[in-house]
């Protein structure tokens, strides 16, 4: 009896006493509901809530209309570079294993789009193309991704068969460059330059290498872009490809030569920053494309980055060619922007990254860097040190990790946005500090994702089908959720 | 003994458990009955109850009504209970919102008794939109016209409108609860109590219809504005629309949607008619933001930066350069920069590192005094062109350097110079050498002939400043009738409200009997007041007599887009409308996208009281006493709302300073009014 008295006193103490840890239980609810806060207080928490039997008269109502359909989407997720790989096999194979099924479970965070470097990237640990001999007959992958890229790969296609995967080279071999396309002279350098017009149709057969040589590992590849950045002459590894250069490759070599060899990936263009870099003779880069049909027809569509300029451009292209796809395929948190600082990276990168390019045509985001070290690291010379990964691992133990923004917009979107869902339609209630968008899956169940930037809470109510529901969504947060119809 | 202590233990543990659980015990018991209420409502009611509340055992505290519609409280009205046995009566209102359906509510009462023992009962609350007969549509001028019934929820005023119509709609009161309901404009649309007129719109004067719809409170007509084929979006102001969009050198500007662009302002660093008719973008090619001002009828043109936000300048020298400071402005002087960043001009980048700005000696900037300065960021402090940074090569405008009769950095006319009214100057900084190394040069480009108005105040004429500013020094007395000749729309200007009255006996001055200079802005369109001492400012005598002058931010006039700040020079002349009486009044507004009259700042207020136009004199604590309005305002000397205290936007104010006591001995009222 004194041991029951004693334990009595325990639950009502408010001493230092240790706290008997609660059950760990998913909460049950018509909807399932994920929420994240700026301050963590909520940390991919996971929720319940259920229909309302009242009439629903709520000012704050919004309403889904799976009648409207939009486009389809195939997934969200982040680079899986050379730096990422590393960090990622200095961790013990059970805490690796740990994380990357937590990240790319559809039953957990449902990361399912990643994107790699065909070659090195400005986040591979040296500087290489797959063929750096010349003669695209000494192509042949190199360590960083027999020892890095495809195995962490295979971990994951192992945990995620469903994976789509994007190729993107940040240059051609060095002896494909020449300076200029009037000099034609080599171009010795991993920066700039641009391809010679000579060998299209060898950089075609190096993508298309590349590709067979992923596939004999056992990955497919969905989908490569033909330079990552164009526009772009720095960075450790770049190479120059305007609109006229890129239209020609893929017109003469690469569409073609995909064709021929029976390779269905699809083949994004642009893959840089809604503004063009402010180069007036490469604005609208894919629609100029576009308009030549013998190049359109080998082209899925196009991919943007956010370094610059204004994601309405999305908009802009869409509305100039609806049947061309759009998808989101970098952006990075660094120290330019705070990018370890929740309270001010998480609701805007969800309502921008995210529910902003979804709302505006694209098929999926993808962010940088997957893993970088708490030194942001490892980083090359001329490429970027100041960037974070989507999350931190501690090169102390290679065990603690810290997720930034970028993990956890994605993890919101992947939880309950499956590949093959439609993004569908929604009005009614808007907030000029709320946004949001809203999915059908390919099972049926309906998906919203809403980002909070008021810095108090606000009650929604969801109606779809007949159906309703409040929830009220925390200050400053970003919210999933799921039911089914 | 063992036996009895365990049982003691035990007590003592049972009566931990009750003091652990708050929700065990409660004393007293709240009980009601709902004496009256309707089963059913309109939206837009005030909703009567009758609530009869006991509790025999402890007093009652508050009795709350709190109405739901779905999960979310939209209302909630609380009564003091202080009588056990008592009925209690009062109203809840009934939100009108936008979209929402017919349907059926929750009504919650909760009563609570002093021990913050609380009981509960709801109420389903049956509710319907009313089906107004019509609405009245209120024009700017006053003039109402009937908005007929077309279909359950959608009305409409067909009448000769001109192409832009500037409203607010009244609903009428609805049943036997009904309110009278105001809608007006939130920046973005037709909202319920917003204080901005609606921006109606069409691209043609002459018949049309104005509708609304009560359910979706969708209105119309607005008409589209595009500017090179892009659609511009509506902004929190009314008649500003903005977009963003790449132009290049040369291009065409076409403009769709404003009926007399043709009529509008051309600022000649950006946009150029050329010999064929047709405008064109002067700059170099590249993403500017363009913001269409149909107050002042001119589109401000701003560059932005590869970050889709206005650009800066960079260490390169490329971006952009921002001039902040006074005597400078467009489309006129009316509309000056003043040490406002928000209201920073963006010079045109011409070539990469080369800005101009294209000024009018008169129209655009002060033909005898200039200090304004060149910036570094879009709207705000941090980057400046000080004199180590900035040179010149002008014999007409020299760059201060602190000692030199300017700041550091701000630009001023050569003493014995000044620029030739009506002549055109550019401006040009090359900043190419980079940001630490910019040149100016001025040249005159020409002259234009400024507009002109022959402008008499009871029959003396004012003189013309510049093309927008007349003034004259009259003596006045009390309860004069005033006569302005030579301005034909002056019904639409702003006149000072503390300094002259109209009503049924015309327009008569205010004020106590004295000499004042009276200023008329016919492109800001108002009439100003300054008392004065001979060809000098008035002060405030020892006597309390003369002038009292405002200084501080949240305060302004005609609007706080002109708020005094802390510049001397700047401060606002008040008006002794009884012998040693002043007083300032105005509405209260939001600080950007007030409306002409909005005088007070709703959500902020820093004001004090000068003796002077500046620094000098002043009223501390020691010398004035709040007297009035303590529950809005606080402070001593220095004036803030006190904290959590908004003004209501749209509801006038009046500071009234009363120095009959002596001015050490001074009172300050500030009530609505």
């Amino acid at each position: 009896m004194l041991t029951g008295l004693l334990t009595v006193f325990a639950a009502c103490s408010n001493s230092n006493d240790e706290p008997t840890p609660a059950p760990v239980i998913d909460p049950v609810g018509d909807v399932s509901v994920l929420v994240t806060t700026a301050y963590r207080t909520k940390d991919l928490t996971r929720e319940a809530v259920n229909f309302s039997n009242k009439d629903n008269l709520a000012p704050t109502n919004i309403v889904i209309d799976p009648a409207t359909r939009y486009q389809e989407i195939d997934g969200f997720g982040a680079a899986i570079t050379g730096s990422t790989c590393y960090n990622l096999l200095k961790m013990s194979a059970a805490d690796r294993k740990e994380f990357l099924t937590k990240t790319f479970s559809p039953d957990a965070y449902g990361f399912s789009y990643v994107r790699v470097s065909i070659g090195c990237s400005d986040f591979s640990l040296s500087e290489y193309t797959c063929c750096d001999t010349p003669g695209i007959d000494n192509f042949a992958l190199t360590d960083e991704e027999t020892d890095l890229v495809i195995p962490i790969l295979k971990e994951i296609l192992a945990i995620n068969p469903a994976l789509k995967i994007m190729g993107t080279p940040w240059t051609a071999p060095k002896w494909m460059k020449v300076n200029n396309l009037t000099d034609l002279q080599p171009y010795d350098s991993w920066t700039s330059g641009q391809l010679n017009p000579a060998y299209y149709a060898t950089y075609a057969a190096y993508f298309v290498k590349w590709i067979q040589a992923f596939k004999e590992q056992g990955i497919d590849i969905y989908a490569i872009t033909p330079q990552n950045e164009p526009l772009n002459r720095g960075n450790s590894a770049s190479m120059y490809m305007s609109w006229e250069e890129e239209r020609d490759f893929i017109r003469t070599a690469l569409g073609p030569l995909f064709a021929a060899s029976g390779i269905r990936t699809k083949i994004y263009v642009f893959d840089h920053n809604y503004n063009y870099d402010n180069i007036a003779s490469q604005q609208s880069y894919p629609t100029n494309i576009y308009a030549e049909a013998e190049a359109a027809q080998y082209i899925a569509g196009a991919a943007f980055h956010d370094y610059g300029g204004d994601r309405s451009e999305l908009l802009n292209v869409h509305n100039a060619n609806p049947d061309k796809e759009l998808v989101f395929s970098e952006t990075s948190i660094g120290t330019w922007n705070s990018g370890r600082d929740l309270t001010k990276r998480l609701v805007e990168d969800m309502r921008n990254i995210t529910i902003g390019t979804v709302n505006n045509w694209c098929r999926g985001a993808i962010v940088w860097n997957l893993m970088l070290d708490n030194d942001r690291s490892p980083y090359r010379e001329g490429g970027c040190s100041t960037c974070y990964g989507a999350v931190d691992i501690n090169n102390s133990d290679y065990k603690t990790i810290t997720r930034n923004s970028h993990y956890y917009i994605i993890a919101h979107m992947g939880a309950v946005v499956k590949p093959g869902a439609v993004r569908i339609g929604t009005s009614g209630y808007t907030d000029a500090n709320i946004a949001y968008a809203a999915f059908e899956n390919t099972d049926g169940t309906l998906a919203f994702v809403l980002a909070n930037n008021n810095e108090k809470a606000k009650l929604i109510t969801v109606t779809a089908d007949g159906k309703h529901f409040a929830y009220e969504v925390p200050g400053k947060s970003v919210v999933s959720m799921k039911w089914a119809k | 003994m063992r036996h009895k202590i365990l049982l003691m233990a035990a007590l003592a543990g049972a009566l931990a458990v009750t003091s652990c659980n708050d929700d065990d015990f409660k004393p007293g018991n709240p009980q009601m009955d709902v004496v009256a209420q309707n089963a059913d409502a309109f939206f837009g009611d005030s909703l009567p109850f009758t609530i009869k509340a006991t509790d025999v055992e402890v007093p009652l505290s508050t009795l709350k009504a709190q109405l739901y519609y779905g999960e979310e409280k939209v209302s909630e009205t609380t009564i003091r209970t202080k009588t056990s046995g008592a009925d209690y009566t009062g109203k809840i209102y009934v939100p009108f919102l936008k979209g929402t359906p017919d349907g059926k509510a929750t009504l919650k009462y909760v009563l609570q008794n002093t021990s913050l023992t609380i009981t509960e009962r709801e109420q389903e609350l049956t509710l319907a939109r009313p089906d107004y007969p019509y609405l009245t549509l209120v024009t700017t001028d006053g003039a109402e016209y009937r908005m007929e019934r077309t279909a359950r929820n959608q009305y409409a005023a067909n009448a000769a409108f001109p192409g832009k119509v500037n409203a607010y709609i009244v609903a009428p009161k609805y049943g036997d609860n009904g309110n009278e309901l105001q809608f007006g404009w939130d920046g973005s649309g037709v909202a319920l109590g917003a204080s901005q007129e609606i921006p109606f719109s069409s691209t043609t004067s002459g018949k049309y219809d104005i509708t609304f719809n009560t359910l979706s409170f969708e209105a119309s007509p607005f008409a589209h504005i595009y500017f090179c084929g892009k659609e511009m979006n509506t902004t929190s102001t009314p008649d500003v629309y903005t977009v963003d969009l790449t132009l290049n050198t040369g291009d065409a500007i076409t403009v769709d949607g404003i009926a007399n662009v043709a009529e509008w302002w051309l600022d000649p660093d950006y946009l150029q008619r050329g010999d064929d008719g047709v405008v064109r973008f002067v700059p170099m090619s590249g993403r500017y933001r363009v913001t269409a001002n149909g107050k002042l009828s001119y589109f401000i043109i701003e560059a932005l930066g590869s970050d889709g936000n206005l650009a800066s300048l960079q260490p390169d020298g490329s971006g952009a350069l921002w001039v902040i400071g006074e005597n400078v402005g467009k489309p006129s002087l009316g509309n000056a920069v003043g040490w406002t960043t928000e209201n920073a001009l963006c010079m045109a980048p011409v070539k990469r590192g080369v800005y101009t700005l294209t000024v009018t000696a008169g129209r655009t900037i002060n033909a005898t005094s200039i200090n304004f300065k060149f910036f570094g960021q879009a709207k705000g402090w941090g980057d400046e062109l000080t004199s180590a940074k900035l040179t010149t090569t002008s014999d007409i405008i020299f760059v201060g350097d602190g000692t030199n009769g300017r700041d550091n950095g701000n630009l001023g006319i050569v003493e014995g110079k000044q620029l030739e009214v009506g002549g055109v100057y550019r401006l040009t900084v090359d900043a190419s050498a980079g940001m630490n190394s910019c040149v100016l040069t001025v040249e005159q480009l020409g002259t234009e002939e400024l507009p002109s108005a022959d402008i008499k105040i009871n029959g003396v004429k004012l003189e013309q400043l510049d093309s927008d500013n007349y003034q004259a020094t009259i003596d006045l007395k009390q309860g004069d009738a005033l006569s302005i000749e030579g301005v034909s729309d002056i019904m639409s200007y702003y006149i000072d409200p503390d300094y002259v009255t109209i009503g049924a006996a015309g327009a008569q001055f205010a004020p106590v009997d004295g000499s004042y200079r009276i200023k008329v802005n016919t492109g800001g369109k108002t009439v100003t007041f300054t008392r004065m001492n001979g060809t000098e400012e008035a002060t405030l005598g020892d006597d309390g007599h003369g002038a009292l002058w405002l200084m501080g931010w949240g305060v302004g006039s005609p609007s706080q887009d002109s708020q005094f700040g802390w510049t001397p020079g700047a401060a606002y002349c008040m008006a002794e409308v009884a012998p040693k009486v002043y007083q300032f009044t105005g509405q209260a507004g939001p600080e950007t996208g007030s409306l002409t009259g909005q005088r007070f700042r709703a959500d902020y207020l820093s004001f004090k009281f000068f003796h002077q136009d500046g620094w000098g004199g002043e009223f501390g604590g020691e010398q004035l006493t709040l007297i009035e309005g303590g529950e809005l305002i606080g402070g001593t000397g220095n004036f803030e709302l006190v904290g959590g205290t908004n003004l209501e936007e749209g509801a006038t104010y009046r500071i009234t300073v009363d120095l009959t006591a002596g001015n050490s001995a001074g009172t300050i009222s500030f009530k609505k009014l």
